[in-house]
């Protein structure tokens, strides 16, 4: 049964990418402007500009195109920059690590932090439970790229304990690594806390006032057992969703934090390419944020089935 | 009594301790010793093919440090050596320029720099993808001998010198290796320059670091230990990185004044480096009627507050001025007594509109490059002002330069606000006044303009300059162009890392990168 769910999401999974990939293709079609132009600039005459586009084939009519990407993409060759001629794919798995890090880092620390803070106010209530809504609401609202400049300038500048900007690789050591990555962590991370947080805090509260946890702590569980081990296992299901859905918007926040601290990852990437029209490689990356925010879901939906076994057998 | 619960606590805080503690080593990264400058620019390079890279600074900066020029440019902006030490035009009509090769230049690789080698970089240049490859299209090469190249125009042309100056990037010579497989060029450097990238401290996206060139034929030329640009694009990043430690240097504008002008070691550099103007398109009246007769044209001039309209726009970073030019060299046409022909006078411009039959106003449209937020600014400041004319302005954002291209040749716009960078009048005039260029999309007629245009482009170098007032007078009683702001281009810099850097004899050349020194010098 379990495989069968796997085959199920992979083969959505596939319909998916190839949905996303045409659509990227034809929305780049539609900006205006092109690399050629881009390469060229203003000075140039009609004749150069013309035997540019005809040199890298933007001549084509747009489908022309599409389906030759898509033959190359289907035996692994997602095309080369049109700027510094290499392999989109080399490029991305150069970049991807860090905008990896950065987003499963903020997502972990979404989970746990937003895990915390949600059972904390459910198990206290009152006060504390007020206040944690409150801390939520303006977590959910604050833009992450206002708020990583003003981490930057807080804990970089003002009080300099983190760097402005930079990425250090883990090949350079796991303390450095994370060193340069606490800020951008937190600025991504907040939004997710305070979503957590709040799913969290429901779902546990509308676990604890059951009756069979009553019955748990009736006969002697300890409070601690209740909550973690039982409570939370209930509420589990809300939050793994959750977990889903910020998947795709941690992969999207990494535009705004990776230029904002200088990172050179795949957010970075995309957007100096669609400023400088490199169509292949704006395909690459948006291609690879599908994958990733595709493969978390499945895990999710994993999980999902784990938690709660009637998934499993439905 | 420590709990198993408490435990768990001081590990956590424990691992943080430790994260910071093993971070915080080396803290800051780059701008650090006094023998390494670290520079910060807000984009990969569009290439490391000196044929394909953009032109002028900062961006030629990535070509710049490992790629020497043929000639460069002296402390008053006229030619000076560089890998040639000799120079010279062969005939009166300016169609062949001889260059000599100086006695010991070599590449990063050791192999010596020939005239061959020029020859095959010029073709490079010709065939290339960038922006300076309109200007090689009627000039070809010849190796005369091992150090002697003459170039030859099929038309007059007085700057080809200067095309070979580092900010025009087509004199930076390229060895027989990186040119035997041009894919090369893309990701190293093959140059005879002070520098050479040092691949593997470089990734791509986040730093280039170059380091010394032990085969460079002037040493002392050589200031630094290494050189690094780091890739930051956001300004307000690199202020903070600027003011952190992380960078020696960054090109600013006014919006991150705030940040760095009470900072004590934060100096600044400026110097006007491009003319933001409106370029009337539709000077046969095709789509405007009005924008046909002379009169009218003059009287949008006089229409505009200029120093208003730039303070809005670009702060204290420039300034307003009614001459299509940019203060430099000669070469450049830029006339200051000029500069108030057109003062702010809207009852001398209600005259103009009357006389010409136009006083109740009349309709136009200006495309603008929208990606650009300051000349966002400046031409919606215009259209207010011209509406106070009767004149009725639509604006036509354009996303980027391309589509701005594109919208001027739909031919469905009057006018175009248009940044231009400073440089000799040769070097652009060619867009207004050639059958393809992109300001001529209304294939305008002007014998006055094309007079005045033919003598420039036969004048020499020691007529240049009187012929290139003269163009510059042509465009401002034609009223061709609106112009609008001078624009400075404001270099901020670390004064304990590094002495000021300097414009080149008031032209908006910055003095070249591997000029810059180290405070201690």
């Amino acid at each position: 049964m379990m495989w069968n769910l796997i085959l199920r999401r992979v083969a959505m999974s596939i319909l998916l990418l190839l949905l996303v990939s045409a659509v990227t293709f034809a929305l780049q079609a539609f900006i205006p402007g092109d690399a050629a132009r881009a390469m060229l600039g203003p000075e140039a005459t009609d004749e150069q500009y013309q035997a540019l586009r005809a040199e890298m084939n933007l001549d084509q009519p747009v489908v022309q195109r599409y389906l030759s990407y898509l033959a190359g993409a289907v035996q692994g060759d997602f095309g080369t920059s049109l700027y510094t001629g290499r392999e989109v794919l080399a490029l991305i798995l150069q970049r991807l690590p860090v905008s990896l890090s950065l987003m499963l880092g903020s997502l972990v620390i979404a989970v746990a932090a937003g895990v915390l803070f949600g059972v904390w106010s459910a198990a206290r209530g009152g006060a504390v439970s007020k206040f944690v809504d409150a801390l939520s609401l303006v977590g959910f609202s604050l833009p992450n790229f206002w708020l990583a400049l003003v981490l930057a300038a807080t804990f970089a500048v003002a009080i300099p304990i983190f760097p402005a900007t930079g990425y250090s690789p883990l090949s350079d050591g796991v303390g450095y690594w994370a060193y340069f990555l606490v800020l951008p962590w937190f600025a991504l991370s907040i939004h997710g806390i305070s979503v957590i947080a709040k799913v969290t805090r429901d779902a546990m509260m509308s676990v604890l006032n059951m009756d069979y946890i009553r019955t748990l702590r009736a006969a002697g569980i300890g409070r601690g057992s209740v909550i973690w081990k039982h409570g939370l296992r209930n509420a589990g299901i809300g939050i793994s969703t959750q977990v889903g859905l910020m998947a795709a918007s941690a992969m999207a926040g990494t535009v705004f934090v990776e230029s904002v601290f200088a990172m050179p990852g795949l957010g970075l990437m995309a957007v100096d390419s669609i400023h400088t029209h490199d169509a292949m490689v704006t395909q690459g990356v948006v291609l690879t944020f599908a994958i990733v925010v595709v493969l978390i879901n499945l895990i999710v939906d994993l999980l999902y089935s784990v938690i709660n076994p009637r998934v499993r057998v439905s | 009594m420590i709990t198993k619960k408490n435990l768990t606590w001081i590990a956590a805080a424990g691992a943080m301790a430790g994260t910071l503690a093993l971070g915080g080593c080396g803290a800051g990264g780059g701008g650090g010793t006094d023998n390494e400058l670290t520079l910060a620019f807000s984009a990969d390079p569009i290439s490391l093919d000196p044929a394909s890279s953009a032109n002028g600074n900062p961006s030629s900066w990535f070509v710049q440090l490992a790629y020497q020029s043929l000639l460069s440019v002296d402390e008053n902006g006229e030619l000076a050596a560089g890998l040639a030490d000799k120079w010279e035009y062969l005939d009166d009509g300016f169609t062949q320029f001889k260059i000599t090769l100086r006695d010991g230049a070599k590449f990063a690789d050791g192999t010596a720099v020939t005239a061959d080698d020029v020859v095959a970089t010029i073709e490079h240049f010709r065939t290339g993808k960038g922006p300076v490859v309109a200007s090689w299209a009627d000039i070809t090469a010849e190796a005369v001998s091992d150090t002697e190249v003459v170039f030859t125009s099929t038309e007059p042309n007085a700057l080809i010198g200067t095309l070979l100056t580092p900010k025009y990037m087509a004199g930076s010579v390229i060895s027989e290796e990186g040119l035997a497989d041009p894919n090369l060029l893309l990701s190293e450097t093959h140059g005879a320059g002070p520098y050479v990238l040092d691949t593997a401290d470089t990734i791509e996206g986040d730093h280039y670091s170059y380091v010394p060139n032990e085969n460079y034929y002037d040493q002392d030329q050589i200031k630094w230990e290494k050189v690094t640009i780091k890739v930051i694009p956001n300004s307000t990043s690199q202020a903070q990185a600027l003011k952190t430690g992380q960078i020696d240097v960054m090109v600013g504008d006014k919006s991150v004044l705030p940040e760095l002008q009470d900072v004590d070691n934060i100096g600044e550099s400026a110097n006007p480096v491009y003319s933001n103007a409106i370029w009337l398109l539709d000077r046969n009246g095709e789509l405007s009627p009005a924008l046909a007769d002379v009169r009218v044209r003059q009287a949008l001039n006089f229409g505009l507050d200029r120093d208003a309209i730039t303070a809005a726009a670009y702060g204290d970073y420039g300034y307003g001025d009614a001459v299509p030019a940019t203060p430099g060299d000669s070469s450049y046409g830029y006339d200051e007594s000029l500069s108030d022909h057109y003062d702010y006078n809207p009852d001398r411009a209600h005259e103009l509109l009357e006389e010409a039959g136009y006083g109740d106003g009349f309709d136009m449209s200006i495309t603008y490059k929208g990606h650009q937020p300051a000349s966002k600014v400046m031409v919606e400041a215009v259209a207010a002002q011209w509406e106070e004319l009767g004149i009725n302005v639509e604006l036509v954002p354009a996303t980027d330069t391309g589509d701005w291209v594109n919208v001027i040749n739909t031919k469905e716009v009057t006018a175009a606000q248009h940044d231009n960078s400073g440089k000799p009048m040769l070097m652009w005039l060619p867009m207004l006044m050639s059958d393809s260029g992109v300001m001529n999309v209304f294939d305008v007629d002007d014998p006055k303009l094309d007079k005045a245009y033919q003598t420039l482009i036969d004048a020499g170098a020691d007529e240049g300059g009187a012929a290139a007032k003269a163009m510059t007078k042509a465009l401002m009683d034609e009223a061709v162009i609106v112009p609008v702001s001078q624009v400075e281009e404001v270099y901020f810099f670390d004064e304990d890392a590094l002495q000021a850097p300097e414009f080149l004899g008031g032209t908006p050349l910055l003095s070249y990168i591997y000029d810059w020194e180290p405070a201690s010098e």
